[in-house]
């Protein structure tokens, strides 16, 4: 059953001098309760405008995205989604306690302080429990906005390129954790990487994405049986 | 508008101040010195104009007054901004009304601490200034009101042309006040700017702030009518706007 679906949708942008160009051009997917479902394209290719499209940060100028069978930025749907970036950021002065804090406080979670708890041991954070977000490194930084969109127990989970700039152990750790929480959780997870090991590790379907359109939406082990990985596979998408 | 993401937003706020300590200082530096500046004035000014002295004391809590309240409300969203956290504050089901509530409930909340503390202040270097008390604080709420209006504004300008106009955050404000006639009657403008003077949200409550001082009659109804004027249109206006950066891109940039 699809918890997302994208129809004819199209983003039209203008760029430096002034031309106007699709970011994304007459797109049509649909994403499965429950499913990890990558979405895959070169720099530029269109991923992020229709990722943004989706968490109803961005209004299509035409067709129409469906999240949860509402439109796509419907503030009962805001409360299922939970979204979070390898460059996700917070205000500096605050404690990994404040902001899984108003993460609670936003989204009204019953028993704050234990399901704070629980993430903050889930992703081996309580030692930097108290320490300012700045002073946190970049694995700590990653796993912190991890545990951000999960406070509420999501339905739907955004992950932008979660393992960008981590060391190849962390990243390992990571993908165990978002495979951890499909698997707990039952949630519906849409990824971005540029890693395709991960999205290899990872995703169940892929959609790629060039110039705009999408050019195919698969699943992992069909594009397996025609390419020895995904890398094969991205290359001779982006050539066309 | 839903109660609890204000309150979230408020205890964030709330965490955010008492963790940086000198948030508070910046906040409190320039009132509290420029009050000292014109009370020491306003001492000195007995000796040959004690309307004078008053006049620019009195206008000077309200300047201030009116630049805490709203540069507080921006500044907030400008560190959203800078931190990059504006998206995750977004994106955790806080609409774009409930984020800027919540910005003039802590804005407010602040600047009429700062009022508190200028008024204090004022009446150790002027004991009459306790005669038109009553006045004074009529005048602030209506700056208090058209401040936060004004932060509405800018807060919509900032979100649809994008972070590198951040600076009207702190520039704005100084431009509204000239334009009010601060410290002289509006008359004293060549008339275009007289015209342009006359819609200014603080023109009319600088002129009555003047009135109050020197013992004239007062009439609260123009400031009254042009601060709710200026607040009730600001809404409507900050939505356009933050729907405008939603469809043209500039809200998924901003951080």
């Amino acid at each position: 059953m699809a918890i997302i679906e994208v129809s004819g949708v199209s983003k039209r942008f203008r760029d430096a001098a002034g031309r106007g160009f699709y970011a994304v051009n007459d797109a049509s997917l649909s994403i499965n309760e429950g499913e990890i479902f990558a979405i895959l394209g070169p720099n530029g290719a269109g991923k992020s405008t229709l990722v943004n499209m989706m968490l109803g940060l961005l209004l299509p100028d035409k067709g129409t995205i469906s999240v949860m069978g509402e439109r796509a930025g419907n503030q009962e749907v805001m409360e299922k989604i939970g979204y979070a970036s390898g460059d996700e950021r917070f205000h500096w002065s605050l404690t990994c306690g404040d902001i899984l804090g108003f993460a609670g406080m936003a989204y009204t979670v019953n028993n704050r302080a234990r399901r704070i708890g629980e993430l903050l041991d889930f992703f081996g954070l309580r030692g930097v429990r108290d320490s300012k977000f700045d002073a946190l490194s970049t694995g700590e930084k990653a796993k912190l906005a991890l545990a951000y969109s999960l406070v509420a127990d999501p339905r739907i989970l955004f992950l932008d390129e979660p393992t960008l700039g981590l060391d190849p152990d962390i990243s390992i750790k990571v993908r165990k954790e978002i495979k951890a929480i499909r698997e707990r959780r039952g949630a519906t997870i849409v990824l971005t990487s540029h890693y395709m090991r991960e999205v290899e590790y990872l995703a169940d379907r892929v959609a790629f994405i060039n110039r705009g359109r999408i050019m195919e939406v698969s699943s992992v082990a069909g594009i397996r049986k025609h390419y020895p990985d995904l890398e094969n596979y991205f290359v001779e998408m982006v050539k066309g | 508008m839903r109660p609890y993401k204000i309150v979230a937003m408020l205890y964030r706020d709330s965490l955010i101040i008492r963790r940086s300590k000198w948030r508070v200082f910046e906040i409190l530096y320039f009132p509290l010195t420029s009050v000292l500046v014109w009370g020491f004035f306003s001492v000195y000014s007995k000796t040959f104009s004690v309307e004078a002295g008053l006049v620019l004391l009195a206008i000077n809590i309200f300047w201030n007054f009116a630049y805490v309240g709203q540069s507080t409300a921006n500044l907030q969203m400008m560190e959203d901004i800078w931190s990059g956290s504006l998206k995750a504050i977004l994106l955790s089901g806080v609409t774009e009304v409930e984020y800027v509530v919540s910005r003039l409930v802590t804005a407010a909340v602040t600047s009429l601490a700062v009022l508190a503390l200028m008024i204090g202040i004022a009446l150790i270097f002027v004991p009459e200034f306790s005669d038109v008390l009553g006045s004074v604080v009529f005048l602030s709420l209506f700056t208090l009101v058209s401040s936060l209006a004004l932060a509405i504004i800018i807060t919509g300008m900032i979100v649809t042309l994008g972070k590198s106009y951040g600076f009207i955050a702190w520039t704005a404000l100084q431009a509204f006040i000239f334009l009010s006639a601060p410290f002289f009657p509006k008359e004293t403008f060549p008339w275009p700017v007289r015209v342009v003077s006359e819609f200014m949200p603080f023109t009319h409550i600088f002129e009555q702030a003047r009135y109050v001082v020197v013992g004239s009659p007062v009439f609260f109804g123009k400031p009254a009518l042009s601060s709710l004027a200026y607040f009730v249109v600001a809404w409507p206006l900050y939505i356009y706007l933050f729907r405008r950066a939603r469809k043209s891109g500039m809200l998924a940039k901003l951080g």
